[in-house]
């Protein structure tokens, strides 16, 4: 068991998390996951998601649920949720599923969030 | 005085002394009255009397609360019907009384979480039969396919399914496959939604995969959360043309075996999970695939390509492309399948099966075809593990 945290968060203003899950994801170690990203998503004042997925090696499809019900959730109070630069497995769980028709997919972090800008310009 | 209540060891050293202290103030008191000689008599009753009191503060503090105890303990290692003791003093019979009272209601408790786990397994085990009876017993009448399709579930209720359905107008056939997300109850509950709607909708007379994804999805989403999500491919089997479409609602890839050039194409099912959002109608195709006489299509879930070996390595998609590569040219679709196992099977070893696991052969054969029937399994009292992986567990 690795002692290195599943998900790191980072607050980057006052509207905007940066959530970077590292690892294997499954069915056995979601609830850590949503542990540590509950009380953001509670934060009515963050509005932007940003979930970087470059150290994230594998996904299960109750993850692939998880994110479906994270992006329902925040699009019912108009936020948001961004999906950046899978690895190839990863990826392609999303497009499989089609998750990544409807969550917005980006190759970097730079390129999610100055899509955030130009959706708030 | 605590010291004394808590230890019987205290309690008889105390009334040993009390009988000392006693007899002293009796000898002291005879020697200040200056009498010399009592009578035997008065020394009998008094020795007595005062032997009697003694026993009779030990009875009350001793005797009959640990006969109390005792006699509830016959009564569980007996088998007969017990009862609370009330523990009356803190020495070592209070402590045993205590400790009694803690392990029978531990065992009361047990007692209630076994009679509860049998009502939930013969639950689990009726829901389990309702599912095994919802799936197809045999392949349709389909002329020019020869179809294989098994599924294994990793507890007693499982998310995958397979049917065959005809269209209400008998020329069509559809064919699909589904896993809902998870496996277990949850899973299973959203398979008997999807199963019975598909189902619903074919006999209104539903004519294509499309619409009966769009229907299915429709009916579907508002009704379950947004956590739960079901994958499925649907194929339709034009009976008059011979052809075949799919139609993809965010399921696994797509492996044809060319006869002609002995390849395996790998294609995308496409669409998006069924109960993700309410109208997926601009991302739903249905689209052909071109079949020749001896391709082969196979459609499986993510517990075939995600179980693991004792290396934690996982089976792959591409693994099964390459087996049916080496396999896809045997003459019947039973004959790719179990070839397709077997290489499962030797890759996975004794690995625990953690999902439900279903696999559907179709070999476009060019001819009538007896049907085939479609050998279930619903497993999985527990867990499975064997050295060697069979879909009969």
């Amino acid at each position: 068991m690795s002692d290195s945290p599943l998900i790191t968060t980072e607050v980057l203003n006052d509207h905007t998390v940066i959530a970077r899950p590292v690892g294997e994801i499954d069915a056995s170690n979601l609830p850590e996951m949503e542990n540590i990203l509950m009380p953001l998503i509670q934060n009515t004042a963050l509005i932007d998601f940003v979930l970087d997925c470059e150290n994230l090696t594998f996904i299960d499809s109750k993850v692939v649920g998880y994110m479906a019900y994270l992006h329902t959730t925040l699009a019912r109070k108009n936020r948001r949720l961004l999906l950046v630069a899978a690895n190839e497995s990863v990826s392609d769980i999303f497009s499989l599923v089609g998750l990544t028709e409807i969550i917005p997919y980006f190759d970097s972090t730079d390129l999610a969030l100055n899509s955030l800008k130009t959706i708030s310009a | 005085m605590n010291l004394i209540r808590r230890s019987l060891t205290n309690k008889a050293l105390f009334l040993f002394s009390v009988l000392v202290l006693i007899v002293l103030m009796i000898g002291v008191f005879l020697k200040r009255r200056e009498i010399e000689m009592i009578s035997v008599n008065i020394f009998l009753i008094t020795a007595i009397g005062l032997m009697v009191l003694i026993l009779l503060l030990f009875a009350t503090d001793v005797i009959l609360p640990l006969n109390r105890v005792t006699k509830e303990i016959r009564h569980l290692l007996t088998g007969k019907n017990y009862q609370r003791v009330e523990p009356s003093t803190i020495d070592e019979v209070g402590i045993m009384t205590h400790f009694f009272n803690e392990i029978t209601k531990d065992l009361e408790k047990i007692s209630y979480d076994i009679k509860e786990r049998r009502r939930m397994s013969s639950e689990l085990d009726i829901a389990a039969q309702i599912q095994k009876d919802v799936l197809p017993k045999e392949a349709p009448e389909a002329p020019g396919l020869d179809i294989v399709a098994k599924t294994r579930t990793a507890s007693e209720v499982g998310g995958d399914i397979f049917d065959f359905l005809s269209s209400a107008d008998n020329s069509q056939i559809f064919i699909y496959i589904g896993d809902v997300t998870g496996h277990g109850v949850p899973a299973g509950l959203v398979m008997m939604m999807v199963e019975t709607l598909i189902t619903a909708i074919v006999s209104q007379g539903v004519l294509n995969g499309k619409d009966l994804m769009l229907n299915t999805n429709a009916l579907l989403t508002p009704r379950i959360s947004s956590r739960l999500f079901m994958t499925a491919v649907m194929l339709r089997w034009d009976k008059v043309q011979q052809k075949m479409y799919y139609t993809g609602a965010g399921h696994e890839h797509i492996l044809i075996y060319r006869a002609k050039t002995e390849i395996v194409e790998m294609i995308r099912s496409g669409g998006i999970a069924l109960g993700m959002i309410p109208d997926s109608a601009k991302i739903t195709e249905e689209k052909e695939i071109p079949l020749e006489i001896g391709d082969a299509i196979v459609l499986y879930t993510d517990g075939i390509t995600e179980a693991r070996n004792q290396t934690d390595e996982m089976y792959g998609v591409e693994r099964l492309q390459e087996a049916l590569k080496k396999n896809g040219y045997q003459p019947s679709a039973e004959g790719i399948f179990n070839h397709l196992t077997t290489d499962f099977s030797q890759f996975v070893g004794e690995y625990v099966q953690v999902d439900d696991i279903t696999m559907i052969v179709i070999k476009n054969s060019g001819q009538q075809v007896d049907t085939s029937p479609v050998k279930l399994t619903i497993s999985g009292q527990k867990p499975t593990q064997s050295a060697v992986w069979n879909w009969e567990e």
